[in-house]
């Protein structure tokens, strides 16, 4: 299993409507998916109509794994399934604090699905904590989505800093522009810059259209609901061009 | 993953009216009616069949490429599935990956076999929860199977889905379909296709289970026996003529050394005469496709062998390949003009009007009326003390020959425990089998591997009179392969006297001892009187 984690520490750059619709479409390319909501606002969840439920996941995300399986729902697509968020996220942080080896967590617990996914998504929360470093461990790949604008590529940058600091593999990082405008200088200029110092930039950008904000009165995905739409075709060119790193 | 339930629907099934009841209690949505076709493999001897799995290529009409799909027999989970382009016949046929290694792990070197299609329509029911949320599929499905004749048969069935995490609407569903007078269903696609098929999944084993009665007389008994192994033999001519995998001959072949076997160790039952005759009869059979079995085995392992040799003389032995593939086309020609020969034909005819007339009770046969239960005892017993004795004067300096003499026997032990497995308890006839297949693992090695070794050497004569580079390549190949069978040999040898004691352990001989040696019959106080 392949775990790709959809992280920034900024929120509203589009991180849950990437998991969705690339968990979506990873699964559609015929692989078991599995889609990790550890946003305690539980976007994802809704998106896929799945209502959250008290405490289920989390206990076992903190206590070993052993109630995972039971918290896991199907959502309406094959071979997508959901770990919804818990309200009990909130605490998240606190109680992997009092646990042993905190930090590597949430890997071993997702570990136990190792054989039943080809993919897990996390859609992650907008933090820098403890829950945070355990996706770091956790993930074989975090996919960062940058807003091309100068606060946005600062922080990109800042999170680049973190890593080296903490001694972090930086080789994991994988990042695309997300709600692209680009009849606007300032985003042409500003992935011009981010293009010309960072080598592990995927091609596709996601635009910033109205169809991706249509997702929450839909709830379901972007290629589910309009597959023929622009925002469609890029999610699909930059799960193939994902597709085709996380595979080798 | 969860599987799928399948149902019988009842007799006076009404679609619409089915509709409008489930419709006023549970929110559905109806999809688009899709359509699906199958084609559905097994090996000739049911090996996915007997695992519990199903095994299928499948065309939908959205998808664009054909997928192969293995799937659990009883709930149509899926287990594994990929694209393919052919139709695959071996496990090497198949894409590299997990289906692959799977399949290849159950069917070894068997081939697929096209068992039946289905076309189905389906009818897909979104059963939905407030939030519009699927929470249960309802797929109505009518299928039309076809085999490889004419023949066609129509099922419909409902199909339940349940989805993770909405197991109690699952179950609620399933309530109300048994309340609707639908039925779980009791068989599976192999099964409603047998009439298509033509035959029934299972029917054809290589394992040898023959009911009998322990009190019935023995002529009968081992009439019974060789009906079933003539059964084999006939139901593997058609693979063997039309070459379809090298285990429908193996099969065969298999058959015919029980039968002679049978023959030969059961003195007495039949009239001596006949049993000369039909000896000689099977012998001949048997002769016929030695050389055709041996090539197969070769070229079976004929990756082995390069995985042998160093890597710079891998290519060396391909010229010597290419002959055996050639002589092989041609024996098996032979075996397939020889199926078809009057001699053949005859043999089996009237072997088999010979089975089919009653046991006679001549003096000829004197052990003909013995209680079966009797004669197996017997001749087991006897059997098992043989291999005792032969391999107890067995050293670690024993001559090859030595080890061949028990081979021999402990193979005629063998194939009397299995003819007569059905007399007594199975579990501890299966330990019995599994010690001593370990035994015959071992010496059946050790022969192949001087058998290898011996015919490597002939060849070293045919490549070296060629004289030119690529002769001389092949020589030093083979060189290169009777020195790694050797150490191989060496090996399997040392291991012969330890897994010799285990099968002549105590325990052991007390299992045989207590199955097949009659008690003697207790002497009661009141025997003792005369005394």
């Amino acid at each position: 299993m392949k775990i790709i984690a959809v992280y920034h520490f900024k929120g509203g750059v589009g991180k849950t409507a990437t998991a969705v619709n690339l968990s979506y479409l990873a699964a559609q390319s015929g692989a078991r998916t599995l889609v990790c909501d550890l946003d305690p606002q539980g976007s994802a969840s809704f998106y896929f109509r799945v209502k959250a439920e008290f405490d289920a996941g989390a206990k076992g995300l903190i206590k070993g794994g052993g109630n995972l399986e039971k918290s896991l729902k199907s959502t309406d697509y094959e071979r997508l399934d959901l770990l919804p968020a818990d309200f009990s996220f909130r605490n998240l942080d606190r109680k992997l604090d009092v646990l042993d080896s905190p930090k590597t967590r949430l890997g071993k617990v997702l570990g136990s699905l190792r054989d039943e996914y080809e993919y897990a998504f996390l859609d992650c929360p907008p933090n820098i904590t403890i829950v945070a470093e355990n996706i770091f461990h956790a993930a074989d790949y975090l996919l960062v989505p940058i807003i091309p604008t100068t606060l946005a590529v600062r922080s990109f940058a800042q999170l680049l800093l973190f890593f080296k600091k903490k001694n972090y593999n930086r080789k994991k990082i994988f990042a695309f522009f997300s709600m692209v405008e680009s009849r606007k200088l300032l985003h042409r200029e500003s992935m011009a810059f981010v293009d010309s110092r960072f080598k592990r930039m995927l091609q596709t950008r996601i635009p910033y259209t109205a169809e991706i904000e249509r997702m929450g009165i839909y709830r379901e995905p972007v290629p589910a609901f309009s597959p023929h739409s622009p925002a469609a075709a890029a999610y699909r060119s930059l799960w193939e061009e994902l597709e085709k790193i996380v595979k080798t | 993953m969860i599987g799928l339930i399948h149902y019988d629907l009842p007799d006076a099934f009404d679609q619409t009216d089915f509709f409008a009841k489930l419709g006023a209690s549970y929110p559905l949505r109806r999809e688009r009616i899709a359509r699906e076709q199958a084609v559905f493999y097994d090996t000739f001897d049911w090996r996915l069949y007997e695992k519990g799995l199903l095994l299928f290529r499948r065309q939908e009409s959205q998808q664009r490429n054909d997928r192969l799909a293995l799937a659990s027999l009883e709930d149509q989970s899926l287990l594994r599935e990929c694209e393919v382009a052919d139709v695959p016949v071996f496990a090497e046929d198949f894409p590299p990956g997990e289906l692959r290694n799977q399949v290849a792990s159950i069917i070894e070197m068997r081939a697929l076999l096209k068992l039946f299609e289905k076309r189905s329509c389906l009818l897909t029911l979104r059963v939905l929860d407030e939030a519009q949320k699927t929470v249960a599929y309802l797929i109505l499905e009518s299928a039309l199977l076809s085999g490889a004749g004419k023949k066609q048969h129509s099922h419909t069935g409902l199909w339940l889905k349940p989805l993770r995490g909405y197991e109690a609407h699952a179950e609620s569903l399933h309530n109300f379909l048994i309340e609707s007078g639908c039925q779980p269903a009791r068989e599976s696609w192999p099964e409603i296709a047998a009439p298509v098929m033509g035959r029934a999944p299972g029917d054809y084993s290589t394992k040898l289970r023959v009911p009998l009665n322990a009190q019935q007389p023995s002529g009968e008994a081992v009439k019974t026996i060789l009906r079933f192994l003539l059964k084999a033999i006939r139901a593997n001519e058609e693979g063997i003529r039309k070459d379809i995998d090298t285990e429908f001959l193996h099969d065969s072949r298999v058959a015919i050394r029980r039968t002679r076997s049978a023959l030969g160790q059961l003195k007495g039952v039949f009239p001596e005469a006949e049993v000369q005759r039909f000896r000689k009869d099977f012998s001949y059979l048997g002769r016929l496709s030695n050389r055709l079995r041996d090539l197969d085995v070769y070229l079976l392992h004929e990756k082995n062998y390069q995985n042998l040799l160093p890597e710079a003389l891998r290519g060396g032995i391909d010229p010597l390949f290419d002959d055996l593939r050639v002589e092989r086309r041609k024996e098996w020609r032979k075996m397939a003009r020889a199926l078809l020969s009057p001699r053949y034909s005859q043999i089996l005819q009237e072997w088999e009007a010979f089975l089919n007339a009653p046991a006679e009770n001549s003096p000829a046969a004197p052990n003909s009326g013995i209680p079966t239960g009797e004669l197996a005892r017997e001749r087991i017993y006897k059997r098992f003390r043989a291999v005792l004795k032969a391999g107890r004067g067995i050293t670690d300096t024993s001559p090859d020959s030595e080890l061949h003499a028990l081979r021999l026997e402990c193979k005629k032990l063998r194939y009397l425990l299995e003819f007569f497995s059905t007399l007594f308890p199975e579990q501890e006839i299966q330990r019995l089998v599994k010690q001593l297949k370990g035994l015959q693992d071992n010496l059946g090695r050790l022969q192949d591997l001087s058998v290898q070794q011996e015919t490597l050497l002939k060849w070293v004569d045919r490549f070296s009179a060629a004289g030119d580079g690529e002769g001389k390549k092949t020589v030093i190949a083979i060189g290169s392969l009777v020195g790694s069978l050797e150490t191989e040999k060496r090996q399997v040898r040392s291991d012969f006297s330890e897994i010799f004691a285990k099968f002549a352990s105590g325990s052991n001989r007390k299992l045989f001892k207590k199955l097949f040696v009659q008690p003697e019959p207790a002497v009661a106080p009141s025997d003792l009187k005369g005394f």
